[in-house]
C-alpha cells in the first residue's frame, strides 16, 4: 500500500516542477503529457488541473482529486493507497 | 537520487526559491518525495481527505447492503459519491458539493446525479425496507434495484426549486409524475424536495395523490427535506 502525501500546501511552482520531474508539463492550470496532450481524468473525462490532482505511480496515473475518481480508481486498482 | 553531472534541476531550483518563504517544502524534502514516488512508495493528492471520505463510505453498512443487492460497478461508484455528497452537505462544504455534482453530471448525466441523491438522502434504506416488508426474496430485490438504477426517473422525482417555480410548473410536474405512475405502475415511487423545494414537493404530492388512489404514502419530514414514499397497495 502506498503512502499518500497531501500537496495542498505545496506551492504551484513546486507542483509544476514535480510534474516536470515525472515527465509532464503544465501551463499553470492544466497538465500535459510528453506529447503535449492535455491529461484527462479517465474516470470523469475532464482535464486534470494542477491545483487539484492525484498522482499515483503504478504506471503513472494522474487524476482529478474528487470522490468519484478516487472511488473509481480504488475499484480498478484495489486498496493500493 | 543524485543530480550530479546533470543539467540544473528545474524542480530543485524552484524549490530552493520557494523554500525561502515556505520552509515546509525544502529542496531536500522534494527530492526525497520524488525518490519515494519513483520507488512506488508514495502517491500525491491535493487533499488527502478525499481518500478518507471514500474509505469511510466503503465501510458503511449502507454501502455494503447496496453492493450486496446491486452488482453494477458504476452504480456502486455513484452510490459512494452520493454518500460523499451527504458528508459534504452535513459539513456545509458547498464548493466541494457543487464540484462533485458537476463532475457526476458530466460523466453520468442527470440520471447519475439522481442516483447519487438517492444514496445521499438515505432513500436506498427506505426502499430496501419496503421491499423486505413486502416479503421479496434476494433475487427479486436485486431485480427491483436493477430496474431502479436503470430507470431512476421512473421511480423517484427530485423536485428542484429552480425548475418548479410557479403554480403552473407545480401542476405540470404533478401531471408528469401522475403520468409516470399510471403508465408504469411502479411498486414504489418517491417524491422528494429539499430546502426551498420542500413545500413544492408537498403540493405536488397532494395533487398526485388526488389522482391516484392505489398507493399508500409514508412521509419523512426533516428540517431540510420532505420525502413522500408512495407504495403500491393492491388492497386500496
Amino acid at each position: 500500500m502506498q503512502e499518500v502525501l497531501s500537496i495542498k500546501s505545496m506551492p504551484k511552482e513546486v507542483k509544476i516542477g514535480l510534474l516536470d520531474k515525472l515527465g509532464y508539463s503544465s501551463d499553470g492550470t492544466f497538465i500535459f503529457d510528453k506529447h503535449g496532450k492535455k491529461v484527462i481524468d479517465k474516470y470523469i473525462d475532464l482535464p486534470v488541473r494542477v491545483d487539484n490532482m492525484f498522482i499515483y505511480n503504478g504506471s503513472t496515473v494522474i487524476l482529478d482529486n474528487n470522490p468519484l475518481s478516487i472511488s473509481s480508481f480504488l475499484e480498478e486498482y484495489g486498496d493500493v493507497i | 537520487m543524485s543530480f550530479e553531472g546533470e543539467p540544473p534541476d528545474p524542480l530543485k531550483s524552484v524549490a530552493e526559491g520557494v523554500a525561502q518563504g515556505t520552509l515546509e517544502w525544502t529542496a531536500e524534502k522534494i527530492e526525497d518525495i520524488v525518490c519515494k514516488f519513483i520507488d512506488k512508495k508514495l502517491a500525491f493528492i491535493e487533499d488527502a481527505e478525499t481518500i478518507k471520505i471514500i474509505k469511510r463510505q466503503k465501510q458503511k453498512a449502507e454501502f455494503g447492503q447496496f453492493k450486496y443487492y446491486c452488482h453494477d460497478k458504476y452504480a456502486q461508484i455513484i452510490f459512494q459519491a452520493g454518500l460523499a455528497l451527504r458528508e459534504y452537505e452535513e459539513n456545509a462544504s458547498n464548493t466541494k458539493y457543487d464540484e462533485l455534482i458537476r463532475k457526476l453530471g458530466h460523466k453520468f448525466k442527470t440520471e447519475g446525479i439522481h442516483l447519487s441523491w438517492f444514496a445521499k438522502d438515505g432513500l436506498f434504506g427506505e426502499y430496501l425496507t419496503i421491499l423486505l416488508n413486502q416479503g421479496l426474496g434476494e433475487e427479486e430485490i436485486r431485480k427491483e434495484f436493477n430496474i431502479l438504477i436503470n430507470n431512476i426517473e421512473l421511480h423517484v422525482a427530485f423536485i428542484s426549486n429552480e425548475k418548479v417555480n410557479s403554480k403552473k410548473t407545480i401542476k405540470q410536474k404533478a401531471e408528469e409524475i401522475t403520468s409516470k405512475i399510471t403508465s408504469h405502475s411502479p411498486n414504489i415511487f418517491i417524491i422528494t424536495g429539499m430546502g426551498l423545494a420542500k413545500q413544492k414537493a408537498e403540493e405536488i404530492h397532494r395533487i398526485v395523490t388526488k389522482k391516484i388512489c392505489d398507493y399508500d404514502c409514508k412521509i419523512i419530514s426533516t428540517k431540510n427535506k420532505e420525502i413522500f414514499i408512495l407504495t403500491y397497495n393492491e388492497m386500496c
